[in-house]
């Protein structure tokens, strides 16, 4: 008897729309799995083609359903079919289905694109490996995970495609599984994904256990959380009167995130998901994993509670200050890159904190183009070095590898944010000025300290260029530091710098000319003014402000400045910045401390590896001594009481069945004297019977 | 004449020559340590079983050929017995490098 | 009318030199018989089972079953001696060798032989058994008659025969193979 939920007919456009997102959802999962039972018997050296073409259909479909919505005036719908009945429940069942808004086909473009690339790029990246088919299995399979999250219609749906995508990326990290780097990697990032998993349960059963099986519903048009917020009273009366179990839910959910996006407490297993062949790295840094995070928060940003405002926004600050220090001192190009992508996933954060959710997102795929783009470079890069990541032994290798070091030069300008007084063509400098333009009206609303908020992303815009530029001009300027390596080095096959450089373009020309930048400003004002978010009363005006002034000195021209500080730094090696570290007192102390990674590992070595064996060297004495002793005498009493019995079983019982057993042996020994093992006695004996037989038949005819 | 007609072959003569193959296939048997010379034996036996069907069948119930049939799945099963029969003995050869069947008292009670 | 006048004429043929054929082949197997049980040769005693199956097969003639008779000439004589000859040669380092039993077991056998066929014998005359004519023997003991009883009533029992022969024929190999 349970009421079937009633949704809203599609439009012949949705319906068109719905069924290319559903084609490009499933078709990775197609090729996962034709890839896996066919890989290595039918396709061989075949199987990368097979599974681009399969990512490029998708892609097509993902593109052709964004071109339908922009174009066609589509309002965001939800489709859904009764999956699973729960009975007791008003939900009456559990939906499987497809939410669709723009954040969903901008996201479905960007990830289907970048995966396309990717996988192009693996072509080149994982020829001659050993296991060439399965990795495409799991490239696709990961696709298809982050493809499930970015539809998902519905808490459950997103959390079995957000396990899916912890699992895929466990397998893709640790897909060199001989070595133990890639070993440690892999668990370490799957715990410390079940880390925020916890989280995000935790948050979820507090929704479940406040508001019952609505949660379970399907998306409404709003979108996931649409729903539950309007069931109290809508995001204005959340923001003016916050219950704290929503704060701890909302926070709850984030910590979810915190786990997939690597943010401050969790953040230490993207710099090791680095041992991962580099088209993983790429993929986990820009479209799919993290990303999943940043979307998550994306969308509970309705129920946020004003204390999960500024949790989001401080744990988002924390990482974006600590990882953008630390990008300034690794030597290693790989994790210089990782921590970058920390610190610009802590943009994100904070931006969906600080309510500029729209620019957070943008930021997300104008990141995940240049990220991506930066770790194919780099990885055409280690490729061509026999796997050498040591930035102190590259110097010049622009020379030999010229469309490598242009991509990777776009890609610096861009993460840098490089503009002109409100203009520029490249895409990072709008979304990394909408999060600064976001952070700052809420360090405004805050006052006093809140003003952290604004001045740790500009202090971080700062660095941004400079960690870029360093490790540009040590890997491709100046002179070669390792003659050996430099003569070794050529450009990277076609597939590999096709990619990067269709990648180095989206960089350039994304977003702004699709979505024009004064429109995504009323959107953000108007969604966010709409929601109740008092914080930011006069966007449009404050933006205006912003960039008559500051950004220009502050951001675009700082930007190209501390790119020249970098490039002079670094064009001859590590010289001058030895220098520095001799002279500035107080640098060393705090160079070793970021190149140890803040010793966050160490920390959770002592706190969390140690404590836990201290906690379990406990309980093994107690289990030992306490638990072990009882059962010790539980044991001697049993001893005693066994004697007892023991002696009545042998004396009577056992007497009993000796006697039985004496009489069957005497017998047995009786009758194996019939039992000569001679045939011919047998055989005699046989006959002794016929004879017999037959003369009692006789004598019965007889009578 | 006479004597020919006594011999003229009917139901008891032919018994009789099956009662003797069935003594003679006792008697080898009982008397031989061979074990191919003892699988002889059973193959008077079912001789003697074949010739006592076709016999009767011949000669009581002529309407119908079931005793031929039996005496078909006779052969049949004699040779199937003959070829398992043999290959046990090539066992039991390999293993105690004889086939005197009295020595085969492994499993003596 | 061709089948009755022509079964007839064999039959009469037939009767004049049965006792001749019957005397020859009955004392043929009977004596091949017993020859192999007074034999202390393995390989004399092979050959004179295929006297004795030889014999049986003219019996299975006299008898108007001459499909069994060559059944029984090409499986028993053909196949299954063959069998035993060659298990006779695997089996012997001397195939002269003699495997003899004690004199009071032969006694023994004997004895229990001649018990075995006196019982026989006293059983038979104490049974009455009403006998048929050669007519129905001609009608119904010809070989289309014994291929359509096959196919049909014997049916299951023949596919079962088929069945052990294969089962038989992997039991054998496998038994009798080479081990490692």
């Amino acid at each position: 008897m349970h009421a079937m939920l009633t949704l809203a007919e599609l439009t012949s456009d949705q319906e068109l729309i719905r069924k290319l997102l559903f084609c490009a959802t499933l078709l990775p999962l197609v090729s996962s799995i034709f890839t896996l039972f066919l890989g290595t018997k039918w396709l061989k050296k075949q199987t990368g083609q097979f599974a681009v073409s399969a990512m490029a259909m998708s892609f097509v479909c993902a593109l052709f359903a964004a071109f339908k919505f922009t174009t066609g005036d589509v309002e965001p719908f939800t489709w859904a079919i009764p999956w699973i009945p729960i009975p007791g429940r008003e939900a009456g069942y559990l939906y499987l289905g497809l939410f669709c808004d723009q954040l969903t086909v901008a996201l479905m473009v960007m990830v289907t694109l970048i995966s396309t690339l990717v996988h192009i790029y693996s072509i080149g990246y994982m020829e001659g490996d050993k296991r060439y088919e399965r990795f495409f299995c799991y490239l696709s399979a990961f696709t298809f995970s982050m493809l499930g999250i970015v539809t998902a219609n519905g808490l459950m749906q997103l959390f079995v495609f957000w396990e899916l995508v912890g699992l895929t990326s466990y397998l893709l990290i640790g897909f060199w599984f001989e070595k133990k780097g890639p070993q440690q990697a892999c668990k370490k990032a799957f715990v410390m994904n079940r880390v925020g998993d916890t989280g995000f349960l935790i948050g979820f059963g507090i929704l479940f256990a406040q508001l019952g099986g609505k949660v379970l519903l399907p998306a409404t048009d709003g979108g996931m959380f649409d729903a539950i917020a309007a069931e109290l009273g809508g995001k204005a009366e959340i923001m003016a009167n916050p219950p704290m179990w929503l704060t701890i839910a909302g926070i709850g959910l984030f910590f979810g995130a915190i786990g997939k996006s690597a943010q401050f407490p969790l953040h230490t297993w993207l710099p090791d998901a680095m041992e991962g062949p580099t088209p993983v790295s790429s993929i986990v840094h820009s479209a799919t994993m993290v990303a999943a995070g940043v979307y998550l928060t994306a969308r509970i940003f309705p129920i946020l509670t004003p204390a999960a405002h500024l949790f989001v926004c401080i744990i988002g600050l924390i990482t974006l200050v600590m990882a953008a220090c630390m990008a300034v001192v690794m030597t290693d190009i790989k994790r210089v890159l990782a921590y970058s992508t920390l610190s610009q996933l802590g943009y994100m954060i904070l931006g969906v904190g600080s309510g500029a959710y729209i620019f957070a997102l943008f930021h997300l795929v104008t990141h995940a183009f240049f990220k991506c783009c930066l770790f194919q470079c780099s990885g055409s890069v280690i490729n061509m070095a026999h796997h050498q990541q040591d930035m102190r032994y590259y110097g010049g290798l622009a020379k030999k590898m010229p469309l490598t070091a242009l991509a990777y030069g776009i890609c610096t300008l861009t993460i840098s944010g490089i503009g002109f007084g409100s203009w520029s063509f490249l895409s990072g400098f709008y979304s990394k000025d909408g999060i600064i333009l976001g952070s700052y009206n809420y360090a405004h609303e805050l006052g006093g300290w809140g003003s952290l908020f604004l001045w740790g992303p500009i202090i971080v815009a700062y660095i941004t260029p400079f960690y870029m530029a360093r490790s540009f001009a040590l890997t491709f300027l100046g002179k070669p530091r390792d003659q050996h390596l430099y003569d070794h080095v050529k450009e990277a096959p076609k597939t590999m710098v096709g990619p990067q450089l269709v990648l180095a373009l989206f960089a350039i020309i994304s977003v702004p000319w699709i979505l024009p930048w004064e429109h995504m400003i009323e959107m953000t004002q108007q969604s966010l003014v709409a929601n109740g978010v008092t914080w930011i009363p006069g966007l449009h005006e404050l933006h205006e402000a912003h960039h008559g002034i500051a950004a220009p000195l502050l951001f675009g021209l700082a930007g190209l400045l501390m790119i020249g500080v970098g490039i002079w730094m670094y064009k001859d090696g590590f010289g001058k910045a030895e220098f520095l570290l001799k002279k500035v007192p107080g640098l060393k102390i705090l160079h070793t401390w970021a190149l140890n990674k803040f010793y966050f590992d160490h920390l959770y070595d002592i706190f969390i590896v140690k404590m836990t064996k201290c906690f379990a060297g406990i309980c093994s004495f107690i289990d030992k001594w306490g638990v072990d002793g009882l059962v010790n005498v539980v044991g001697l009493w049993t001893k005693g009481l066994a004697r007892f019995t023991g002696g009545f079983d042998n004396k009577v019982v056992d007497g009993l069945v000796n006697g039985a057993a004496n009489s069957a042996r005497a017998g047995g020994q009786a009758l194996r004297t019939t039992q000569p093992g001679r045939i011919r006695v047998y055989v005699s004996l046989l006959f002794v019977g016929l004879i017999i037989a037959l003369m009692f038949a006789l004598t019965l005819v007889a009578n | 004449m006479t004597m020919l007609a006594l011999f003229q072959p009917g139901l008891y003569h032919l018994l009789a020559v099956s009662i003797a193959l069935l003594t003679a296939g006792v008697a080898v048997i009982l008397t031989k340590r061979n074990a191919v010379g003892i699988l002889m034996g059973v193959e008077l036996i079912l001789n003697a079983a074949g010739l006592n069907f076709v016999a009767f069948n011949r000669y009581v119930w002529a309407n119908a050929v079931d005793g031929q049939m039996f005496t078909l799945f006779i052969i049949v099963l004699a040779a199937a017995e003959a070829a398992v029969a043999l290959a046990i003995f090539l066992n039991f050869y390999n293993n105690f490098d004889t086939i005197n069947v009295d020595q085969a008292d492994e499993l003596q009670g | 009318m061709f089948t009755t006048l022509a079964a007839g004429t064999d039959s009469e043929s037939l009767a004049q030199v049965a006792p001749f054929l019957y005397l020859i082949f009955a004392a043929i197997t009977i004596l091949s018989a017993w020859m192999i049980v007074i034999s202390q040769n393995i390989v004399r005693m092979a050959m004179y089972l295929l006297f004795t199956l030889g014999g049986v097969a003219g019996l299975y003639f006299l008898m108007s079953a001459e499909f069994l008779a060559a059944i029984q000439l090409i499986v028993y004589a053909g196949g299954t001696l063959i069998l035993i000859v060659f298990g006779v040669m695997l089996t012997s380092k001397n195939p002269f060798i003699r495997l003899q039993t004690m004199l009071w077991e032969r006694c023994v056998a004997i004895g229990l032989g001649l018990l075995l066929a006196m019982l026989m014998v006293i059983a038979l005359a104490n049974t009455p058994i009403k006998q048929t004519g050669t007519e129905a023997v001609a009608q119904n003991h010809d070989i289309h008659t014994l291929a359509i009883t096959m196919l049909s009533k014997y049916l299951v029992p023949f596919e079962v025969a088929a069945v052990l022969l294969l089962v038989v024929m992997i039991g054998a190999a496998y038994m009798a193979r080479r081990r490692a």
